[in-house]
């Protein structure tokens, strides 16, 4: 008897299995191979939850540049909206979850976040952005902010706060390093042009409203470290309304991968305190940076000078309003009127969504520009590997290290030191 | 603890074995019946940045955390087949019944509605069928619409869903030539068919599709996409070459999986105009360990001399692990079993069928049709003789009372010799032990015949390791075969 095969056939039943297999094959080292993997589970599942959670819904509204250039305002996604899980963790505060809901549609972009990591540490933000492209590409965009975070740390002024006199420490203090813990709300309206393919001119105004407390739960308060009063804004309603002028021009074809180009950004603005707060000052300042191809393109190297400064037009000015140095990738740790950061970094290819870079900082304060000196200077340095599409970074991940300790840097779509220039002060 | 790491040991240990799948005494399924009718699905969006983090960032590193080993294809039937599906739908590969077969909607008819979108055309036919106009791009001539025109008709012979691509005369649609693209000659591709549902996960199944029921990372049609992106020099799959479309009367239809884009084949893709934006770095070329240790100073330069400017471009060479320029799941997860499949059906297609495929292209130079007749049949032999290779490629023809039928692929595509080849046969248990002392056969006329002892068994897998040269193939092929009466029936097939 020969028995043709493929005369017996059927039609799978519905939700049946097409395969015909009643137990699967097992084959040597499946055991051990399960049991790597139950232990694995932990590893696997976080990095699961971190992917899901982090920047990478962020990555998708909150782009480096202002306003988005012709050709992707010509491609927009069509409508979508999106909610993703956050969850972050900084150190000094604690694990923070919540959600983030983005949504787009042609010229469109707005999205909504909140998240949770305690009483005293939460998150809401809402963002809302109107593009134009014609007859030139303009973007209109408002936000408003409400966050809370238990403690933050302060030393005092100055690029060595344990001598700078103006810091007056009470005798017996229990530390040279206090913390507070903020209470912030904050509005910002801005409008952006793009005149030419590389420029982009934004003007924006925002009002912060800022409540200082002692953190819930520790010793080092701002009242406990330093001499009652001798603190600007300390225990206080901070309010500043804050209008600001930039322009940026940004000769790089992308700012994703390493490309070479020239970068200048500058801004002016005046700031004032609203209602109770009786401030008035300037702030200025600006970075400028070369990216110079090393013999192959996709090697660049990239010097980087960042100033920031304040002038006060009516004092005091209350230390929170005093320029940080966000671009310092050690511990951000300095105040003063005037802030330096100066970098070098080298970034090449090693695949073609894959780059390495090496970099290292120098940062300084002072409070004038005629005191910056280079005595004392801060520094770090570190290594790290950057991954990006065609059009957008879309993660990083970095170590650095310097005389006050090491720190991983770690984030999955655009960093948040991005976006205009008022995010970052 | 002492006693905790006894007990890991004798797991692991007790592991070590092999033992062969159980199959079902059903017959072998033919069709999936993943057509019921359903609700038209949402749109799945596709946000670049998300895709782009999932694919070089989340999926290596969960990857690498994951101990398991890939299972098999999970859409196949008992016989190692893909049964009918709204994936795979094979046509009859005769050239004339093919070609009527292929046509299932036809050539855009009667005059047409144009409509421009964004720099792209679509023509409404008086039928209501919606067509995407194609040109050539004015310094690459006869390149997108060629690739178009051959990879369709390539890519349907396989038996994957792909929209049918037809020459089109401007005049003969009512049309000033000026209307549509710049290009002197036009291709209409069939879409969008139905309702376009967006990019095809690369992962899970639909969550809104009741027929998708099987995870898309183990679908063997999704694995074995790799080969085919080898044949047809496509550098990229994923988002942009694979999506569903709902195809039916709202509740009345189900949802189809295409594979599209194909005007980037035969190497078009690789090509200036037709190439999306670069990454600032542009390809990178060289190993990324050695970039990264050289600080990207001793990377090789881009492979000198200007690309040929034509589907020259498409090689007779090809490297059988053709890399891809985004990282796709399915393709990652590739076993030989699948690789196999896609090589045996892409051997399959008749030489005369590729010769009347390649000249709907209507090259002017035929030298130029001649190459890539010649690079398509080399390609298919070097990516054949690859996968082949990587398991026993026999396959069973009959059951002959208790004598096993069996021929060899490779034999017959003319990719191996007769006096090269030997097999190994052994009769195993359900269990995997050895039922009866391994045998070595050698094949007859390309045919190899089995007698299966009679052994106190109810369950008999033949094992079947092709040895060649010496050397044997790191795969059998296993058939899992049943008493019946004195005779013996086949449950299952494994390569």
């Amino acid at each position: 008897m020969v028995a043709l095969l493929g005369a017996r056939s059927a039609a799978a039943e519905p939700d049946a299995d097409v395969t015909g297999v009643a137990r699967d094959e097992s084959e040597p080292g499946d055991p051990a191979r399960r049991f790597a993997n139950v232990l694995l589970y932990v590893p696997r599942a976080t990095t699961e939850i971190v992917f899901i959670t982090t920047g990478t819904a962020a990555g998708l509204i909150e782009e480096e540049q202002v306003v988005p250039r012709i050709d992707d305002m010509l491609n927009p996604d069509e409508g979508e909206v999106r909610i993703f899980p956050t969850a972050f963790m900084e150190t000094g505060s604690s694990f923070n979850v919540g959600a983030r809901v983005i949504g787009r549609a042609d010229g469109v972009a707005t999205t909504a976040r909140v998240g949770y990591g305690g009483a005293h540490d939460q998150v809401a933000e809402s963002r809302l952005r109107l593009g134009f492209r014609a007859p030139l590409p303009v973007a209109l965009s408002l936000e408003a902010l409400h966050d809370e975070r238990s403690s933050i740390g302060y030393l005092g002024l100055g690029q060595e706060p344990e001598r700078d006199s103006r810091n007056r420490f009470r005798p017996g203090a229990p530390s040279r390093s206090a913390s507070y813990r903020e209470l912030r709300e904050r509005f910002i309206f801005g409008a952006g042009l793009r005149p030419a393919a590389d420029t982009e001119l934004f003007a924006s105004s925002s009002l912060t409203r800022r409540h200082l407390f002692d953190p819930p739960s520790a010793a080092d308060t701002l009242s406990e470290v330093f001499e009652p009063g001798s603190v600007p804004g300390s225990s206080a309603l901070v309010q500043t309304a804050y209008s600001e002028l930039a322009l940026r021009v940004d000769t790089r074809e992308t700012r994703a991968g390493p490309a070479p180009g020239f970068l200048f950004e500058g801004y002016a603005g005046r700031g004032a305190g609203v209602g109770a707060s009786s401030h008035e000052f300037v702030r200025a300042g600006g970075r400028v940076a070369g990216f110079f191809q090393l013999l192959h393109p996709g090697n660049v190297l990239s010097p980087k000078l960042v100033l920031d400064g304040l002038e006060t037009l009516e004092g005091p000015i209350p230390f929170v309003e005093l320029p940080r140095q966000p671009d310092f990738r050690g511990f951000d740790t300095r105040r003063d009127y005037v802030s330096a950061v100066a970098s070098l970094d080298y970034r090449w290819a090693i695949a073609r969504y894959v780059a390495a870079r090496a970099f290292a900082d120098v940062a300084t304060v002072a409070p004038r520009v005629d005191a910056l000196s280079l005595d004392a200077l801060r520094y770090d340095a570190g290594f790290g590997f950057d991954l990006y599409s065609r059009t957008a970074p879309l993660g990083s991940v970095a170590v650095s290290g310097g005389p006050d300790g090491a720190k991983l840097i770690l984030y999955f779509g655009v960093s948040s030191s991005f976006g205009d220039r008022q995010h970052r002060s | 603890m002492g006693r905790w790491l006894t007990g890991l040991f004798v797991l692991v240990v007790a592991g070590c074995g092999y033992r062969p799948a159980r199959f079902h005494d059903a017959p072998p399924v033919t069709d999936a019946r993943d057509d019921r009718p359903i609700a038209i699905p949402r749109k799945t969006a596709f946000v670049e940045a998300f895709y782009m983090s999932d694919v070089f960032l989340r999926r290596p590193v969960v990857d690498a955390l994951d101990a398991e080993r890939f299972p098999y294809a999970r859409d196949v039937n008992a016989l190692d087949e893909v049964p009918r599906s709204s994936w795979y739908s094979p046509l009859a590969l005769e050239p004339g019944v093919f070609e009527q077969q292929y046509a299932s909607d036809g050539p855009p008819r009667g005059r047409v509605r144009l409509e421009a979108r964004g720099g792209s055309f679509v023509v409404t036919d008086a039928r209501g069928k919606a067509y995407r106009l194609i040109g050539d791009h004015a310094s690459l001539p006869e390149v997108d619409t060629a690739a178009a025109l051959i990879a369709s008709r390539l890519v349907r012979a396989l038996g994957y869903l792909t929209p049918e691509t037809w020459w089109v005369e401007p005049a003969a649609l009512g049309l000033p030539r000026s209307a549509g693209p710049k290009s002197d000659r036009w291709v209409a591709v069939r879409w969008p068919v139905g309702v376009p549902l967006g990019p095809t996960d690369m992962t899970y199944p639909r969550d809104d599709d009741p027929n998708d029921r099987v995870p898309h990372r183990d679908r063997r049609t999704l694995r074995a996409l790799g080969v085919l992106a080898a044949w047809l020099d496509l550098r990229e799959l994923g988002p942009s070459r694979l999506v569903d479309a709902y195809d039916g009367l709202p509740g009345r239809g189900h949802v189809k999986h295409f594979v599209v884009g194909l005007h980037d084949a035969l190497g078009a893709g690789s090509l200036g105009p037709s190439t999306p934006r670069r990454s600032a770095a542009g390809p990178v070329e060289g190993d990324a360990l050695a970039n990264l240790v050289t600080l990207g100073l001793a990377r090789p330069r881009p492979s000198g001399g200007e690309p040929a400017q034509s589907l020259r471009v498409f090689r007779a060479q090809v490297d059988a692990r053709h890399r891809l320029a985004h990282p796709y799941e399915p393709v990652d997860r590739l076993l030989p079993s699948d690789g196999y499949w896609l090589a045996k059906r892409m051997i399959r297609i008749p030489p005369k069928l590729i010769e009347r495929i390649v000249r709907e292209a209507r090259f002017t130079d035929p030298g130029l049709e001649h190459h890539v007749l010649h690079a398509l049949d080399a390609r298919r032999r070097t990516l054949a003789s690859y996968w082949f290779a990587r398991v026993t490629p026999c396959e069973v023809d009959s059951l002959s009372g208790r004598t096993l039928v069996s021929s060899d692929v490779a034999l017959k595509a003319g990719l191996e010799s007769p006096t090269d080849t030997r097999y190994r046969v052994a009769f195993l248990g359900e269990d995997g032990k050895e039922l009866a002392p391994p045998r070595t056969l050698q094949p007859a006329e390309g045919e190899l015949e089995v007698p299966v002892p009679e052994l106190d068994r109810d369950y008999v897998v033949v094992q079947l390791t092709a040895i060649r040269r010496g050397a044997p193939a790191p795969r059998a092929m296993e058939a899992h075969l049943k008493a019946d009466g004195p005779n013996l029936k086949l449950l299952g097939v494994r390569h």
